[in-house]
């Protein structure tokens, strides 16, 4: 997503620019592919917030916004037992009302001592300034949370989910500032909260609509092209090609990265890796993920929405299957659940099969009827590294998207953006770099101008 | 003034019944050598199957009134007010309506029963306080959902939705609460919370080809009315005058051509969608009854040597491939035949089971039977019988009522009934009589305009 927005943001400032991915197909980590059956395979579940300013415009702008389908205003939780606590926004009232009040009359997750201490708690960071929330990046969320007065069974039963859904991290883990952005996103903007999906998968929804957008303004798009180093001459303090898998070297004016960052320290020469910014990149790691895909005979969450999950390791889910109209349009019947698997570390040695099987465990404790239908087919893809890990302390890590080499720009949600790791971050850090990139070319055709 | 009605089920028969009254000259076309749709009834070397299992409500008040003036109102034999619900081991769970107001006989019936918790009954009393309180306008909002998504949102623990709700709604619409709108089941509430015998369930006391269509054929032909079972419409015939589309006559499969003043097209949706033209699918009206969809639906009939129930009643239940199921020859009379129980059990949600072959889905019902009459299992099978329909009712999944077509069509002689057309009533029987009742409304004020417009 980073690199594609970079490209459309390059182009339309009148860049010649090509595309290099080392799979067949596009997307990175909202790609999505299909198995033997047909079926569609995604490298994870993904959802579009109306806080996703960025990525909605982006999506207008290249035509692909009707793809979307918007929600109820909901965020639903469900717990073991079966039982589902729906958060419901009413449309009525404004934010950061309209939050408060979903607080104030939830049922379930929350007893009303705990509502009253969320309430409190919460007015941190909406009126807190983005300097206030850059500043808790020393802190876990968990211990922010306790500092803070909100209670435990929040933590477990409500923020600890939110985190694994954002990061795949616990709250133990990861930094107070992922959780207080997208809070203070939610409590400044009306619809932030509202979540959207694709119709069908990214393939055929975003992706290949997508470059055919790019191809028709002139972007060159090269699959199978991996690059296995990054060339940079140090006499001239510049980068001088990207070499490729198959030894050729691939030339342009200006480069830049838009790989995730384990891939991008692979291919980085040690005169760069000892260099700023790029020896904070050592700092920064993906975090492992599994999403999960249960195709069942019948629908069995009758929730049309997404469902966060508390205390399990099936983070966040959705029944696609009734959401998507390309996945109930010639189903036969079936319905498909994609379940975001977080924490994941610790069954990443299981196979298929057993992680299937503790998943559907979990699962049917939540949706007791889920135990009378059949499971017809299951898939899971593994991500060994995906998003960045936001824990503390990284975020003085993360690079802005123009370097210390002033032809070598980055891009990626591990970039200095206000979005972290999401879509959104994505398309905003690629937005950015070709800012960045552009105000560059605008010095260098100053100075060069110059007497 | 003569009318064509195409399809002879309960919507066809009481439109049909309606404009015979009205004086019309009327001719009822029904593929099928049997009356009845979705409510039929045959014999199979003298068994007598039917397509399905059929229950009155007390809130049917409009196909009550019908069967009181076709003569067949005495033909339904009322239960104890009370709903039974079958668990393993042959235990049964009752909830008693008693006979004082609503919506007390429901607050009584619903905590003074053993299938769910005290905390689980008090969820599920405290929710239904909005359906009751609500207009029916109201209830009609909550089609943006399904069931399962309103149960969480008014609170309900989720053991009332898997024991004794999801069981309510796949005998209602064969969909699980999963998949069914909220709007079916919330407006089941209302009617209920409203009036005491809303909830009263009666049977027929015998097959319905006999037992009711018969009545209903007597009527229209009584009042000079004709019925061709037998009769599959092709098409329909559009001619298109400069006064707009009207329909010119309706070819027969055999190539004959009825003509008429006007058409009612009571046939179920997949049946209505081969008549229509292609060309009418222009027009949005027509476009939507291709955008609706039907639910399949599997009935198994199994006979017995010997009484294996004498609860003369219906009962749900939520351990068993099928939702609800009654012993035929205790709580229907002339079914009552070969000295022995005649179970019926109504399969849902059939689309799991529907590439197992009859035998085996036989075998699935009679297997969860036995575990929840025990003493069945003694029994022996005289003969049983597995009624498959690809195409029953509607598919009352969310969002799908603003698609509901309504009885008069943008044809000025051309009125639409069926379950699927706009009624409070959705896929039930009742819901089909009143589609009749205002399918002949509608074609009879739709032909005075025309004839009244000046040419």
């Amino acid at each position: 997503m980073a690199g594609l927005s970079a490209a459309k943001y390059l182009s339309d400032l009148g860049y010649r620019v090509t595309v290099l991915e080392k799979r067949e197909v596009a997307g990175g980590k909202a790609s999505s592919w299909q198995d033997a059956d047909g079926d569609w395979l995604e490298s994870g579940l993904h959802v579009f917030f109306g806080a996703y300013r960025n990525l909605l415009a982006f999506l207008r702008e290249t035509g692909l916004y009707d793809n979307l389908v918007w929600m109820p205003h909901a965020l639903t939780f469900s717990s073991a037992g079966g039982k589902l606590s729906p958060l419901v926004f009413p449309g009525a009232l404004p934010a950061p009302l309209h939050g408060l009040a979903a607080i104030a009359r939830s049922r379930g997750v929350l007893t009303h001592p705990d509502k009253l201490r969320t309430g409190f708690g919460l007015l941190w960071p909406i009126l807190g300034s983005q300097k206030y929330i850059d500043s808790q990046d020393k802190l876990t969320w968990k211990r922010w949370h306790l500092r803070h007065g909100l209670s435990r069974r929040s933590l477990g039963d409500f923020f600890d989910t939110m985190a694994l859904a954002l990061n795949f991290l616990p709250s133990s883990e990861v930094s107070a500032k992922l959780l207080l952005t997208v809070l203070s996103h939610f409590g400044k903007e009306t619809d932030a909260s509202r979540v959207a999906f694709l119709k069908g998968s990214p393939e055929l929804r975003l992706f290949r609509p997508l470059l055919a957008y790019l191809q028709a303004r002139g972007v060159n798009v090269r699959f199978n092209s991996k690059v296995r180093a990054v060339r940079y001459s140090e006499d001239d303090g510049a980068v001088t090609g990207f070499e490729l898998d198959d030894g050729s070297v691939a030339k342009g004016d200006i480069y830049l990265s838009a790989m995730p960052v384990h891939n991008l320290w692979k291919t980085l020469p040690p005169a760069l890796r000892a260099k700023a910014p790029f020896e904070g990149l050592r700092h920064l790691h993906g975090v492992p993920v599994m999403t999960v895909q249960l195709y069942f005979d019948r629908p069995v969450t009758g929730v049309h929405n997404l469902i966060f999950s508390s205390r399990s390791h099936i983070s966040v889910y959705a029944e696609l299957g009734a959401i998507c109209p390309d996945f109930h349009e010639g189903s036969a019947g079936r319905s498909m659940v994609e379940l975001v698997v977080a924490p994941a570390a610790e069954w990443f040695r299981l196979d298929d099969a057993a992680v299937v099987a503790r998943v559907m465990e979990e699962f049917t404790a939540r949706h007791p009827l889920a135990g009378q239908a059949i499971l017809v087919k299951s898939t899971v893809v593994r991500i060994p590294q995906s998003v960045y890990r936001a824990l503390p302390g990284m975020d003085r890590y993360r690079p802005n998207q123009a370097t210390s080499v002033p032809n070598f720009f980055l891009c990626g949600d591990y970039t200095r953006q206000d979005y972290l790791a999401s879509m959104e971050g994505a398309v905003l850090s690629g937005k950015q770099a070709a800012q960045r990139i552009s105000v560059a070319g605008l010095n260098a055709v100053t100075q060069h101008s110059r007497p | 003034m003569k009318v064509a009605v195409i399809g002879g089920g309960l919507a066809g028969l009481t439109a049909a019944a309606d404009l015979a009254d009205a004086g019309a000259q009327v001719v009822l076309l029904e593929k099928r050598s049997v009356l009845g749709g979705k409510v039929s009834s045959w014999d199979t070397d003298g068994w007598p199957v039917e397509s399905g299992l059929h229950i009155f409500f007390g809130c049917y008040t409009e196909l009550l009134t019908a069967l009181k003036r076709v003569g067949a109102y005495s033909n339904i034999h009322w239960k104890e007010h009370t709903i039974l619900v079958a668990r393993p081991g042959g235990n049964v769970s009752r909830f008693h309506f008693p006979n004082v107001p609503a919506p007390f006989n429901g607050i009584v019936a619903f905590t003074a029963n053993d299938l769910l918790t005290w905390s689980e009954k008090l969820t599920n009393v405290r929710a239904l306080i909005r359906p009751w309180l609500m207009s029916l306008g109201k209830v009609a909002r909550w089609d943006d959902r399904t069931y399962a998504q309103w149960h969480a949102d008014y609170g309900i623990a989720q053991g009332v939705l898997t024991r004794w709700w999801n069981p309510i709604a796949l005998s209602m619409g064969f969909l699980s609460a999963q998949e069914m709108s909220a709007r079916p089941m919330t407006t089941v509430f209302h009617h209920f919370s409203r009036k005491a015998d809303a909830s009263r369930i009666g049977f027929l006391d015998g097959p319905p080809g006999e037992r009711m269509h018969r009545y209903f054929a007597e009527y229209i032909t009584a009042r000079g009315g004709e019925i061709r079972t037998g009769s599959r419409v092709a098409e329909l015939l559009v001619d298109s005058p400069d006064t707009g589309p009207i329909i010119s006559g309706v070819k027969l499969e055999t190539g004959e051509v009825v003509e008429a003043d006007g058409y009612v097209l009571a046939a179920p949706l997949h049946s209505a969608r081969k008549m229509l033209p292609g060309t009418l699918r222009a027009m949005p009206y027509f476009d939507n009854l291709w955008r609706l969809k039907s639910v399949p639906v599997m009935n198994v009939q199994v006979w017995f040597d010997r009484y294996v129930s004498r609860t003369d009643n219906l009962f749900f239940t939520a351990d068993a491939p099928f939702s609800v199921f009654a012993d035929l020859a205790v709580t229907s009379p002339l079914y009552d035949r070969t000295g022995g129980s005649v179970v019926s059990m109504a399969v849902a949600p059939a689309q799991p089971l529907w590439h197992l072959t009859d035998d085996e889905i036989i075998q699935k019902c009679l297997d969860a039977l036995y575990k929840l009459w025990p003493r069945s299992r003694q029994a022996a099978i005289l003969h049983k019988s597995l009624v498959k329909i690809p195409n029953s009712i509607y598919r009352e999944t969310p969002g799908s009522d603003a698609l509901r077509p309504t009885q008069k069509t943008p044809i000025a002689n051309l009125a639409l009934a069926g379950d699927y057309t706009q009624q409070d009533y959705m896929a039930s029987m009742e819901g089909a009589v009143r589609s009749g009742h205002r399918a002949a409304r509608a074609l009879l004020t739709g032909m005075s305009e025309v004839r009244t417009s000046p040419i």
